[in-house]
């Protein structure tokens, strides 16, 4: 078999055989597609989010921030969340460093939590595979945004506005569960009074509250040696 | 409004870009190994999870947001993929807030 042929296939096994986690990004983009349409967002701004930045939580801060918020916190905010593409990026590296810089660079622009996870599952597939894991994600988010923002107009305010805060518990609590259970009260309980202590002092409350938060988090793991 | 968005777009698209070649570029490796980074996204999720329970100006949680979001704290313990952590939660505070907490 030819590379050409071979590499045909590793794409089309990559994108058939991750079609079912693919699936998950659907309701994910349909959230940020519905929430964009309730913020007045046009069509052509939500899907550019979605290919530019291809980030679920940070684009729903840009939904939740813009209009109300200086732009500058909210992007300041979008950078934050998306720190986590660092570490992300360098596990990564271990998978692609094999392959030629150009195929590295657009491996980068579709690399997420969900589609690291599904390429190191696999570390030892041809560049082909990983190209049409990242397309398939890719293609499910950006469906899933233009469904959202088409019907999203026509549903109620209070049966899409839960999206964004249903979002953040359930990565919060993903990225908790990387920490030690006996921690977990300590964790949550100063997240709960550093947020409310920022909350009550009003400017720049949550960009405060979040660098003070990891600042917590970061002492506490490594007075406890967790870190 | 669409300006505004279309910098949101701009820069971050750039910024999160070079955060995703990192891997691939030695000057930002020694920043993606700093230990602080690792706490980012705890962090960052904890703050705004918390501000999703108590939306309003004050500090008190909306009841609504408080059962719905105990809903997807327990789909998230049982490993519930994120597509349908959303969408319970949001259908569950859509019904709570409009049924119920109204």
């Amino acid at each position: 078999m030819s590379t050409s042929a071979t590499s045909r296939r590793e794409f089309t096994e990559g994108l058939l055989g991750s079609f079912s986690a693919a699936l998950g990004y659907l309701p994910v983009g349909i959230s940020f597609g519905a929430l964009a349409a309730h913020a007045g967002w046009d069509l052509a701004s939500s899907m550019a989010m979605s290919v530019g930045v291809y980030a679920a939580a940070a684009q729903g801060v840009a939904v939740d921030g813009l209009g109300h918020q200086s732009v500058i916190v909210v992007i300041t905010l979008m950078l934050l969340i998306n720190l986590r593409h660092f570490p992300i990026s360098l596990a990564a590296a271990r998978i692609f460093n094999r392959f030629s810089l150009g195929h590295r660079l657009l491996l980068a622009a579709g690399l997420t939590d969900e589609v690291f996870a599904l390429d190191h599952r696999q570390p030892d597939r041809t560049v082909g595979f990983y190209h049409g894991v990242h397309l398939s994600c890719l293609l499910s988010f950006l469906v899933g945004t233009l469904l959202g923002a088409l019907v999203g107009r026509v549903l109620p305010t209070q049966w899409v506005v839960f999206a964004l805060p249903a979002l953040f518990i359930a990565l919060a609590v993903d990225n908790l569960r990387t920490y030690p259970p006996s921690r977990l009260p300590v964790l949550i309980g100063v997240g709960v009074l550093v947020t409310t202590l920022s909350r009550m002092a009003g400017v720049l409350a949550a960009p405060v509250a979040i660098a003070l938060l990891i600042t917590a988090y970061a002492l506490l793991s490594r007075e406890r040696g967790t870190g | 409004m669409t300006a505004l968005v279309w910098l949101a777009v701009v820069v971050v698209t750039a910024g999160t870009y070079l955060m995703r070649i990192a891997g691939s570029l030695p000057g930002f490796r020694r920043l993606a190994e700093a230990g602080w980074v690792r706490h980012v996204p705890a962090g960052v999720f904890v703050v705004l999870a918390l501000y999703g329970l108590a939306p309003g100006p004050g500090l008190l949680p909306d009841p609504s947001a408080l059962v719905a979001g105990a809903l997807v704290v327990v789909l998230s313990l049982l490993k519930a993929s994120l597509g349908v952590r959303i969408i319970a939660g949001t259908l569950a505070y859509g019904a709570l807030s409009t049924l119920v907490f109204t």
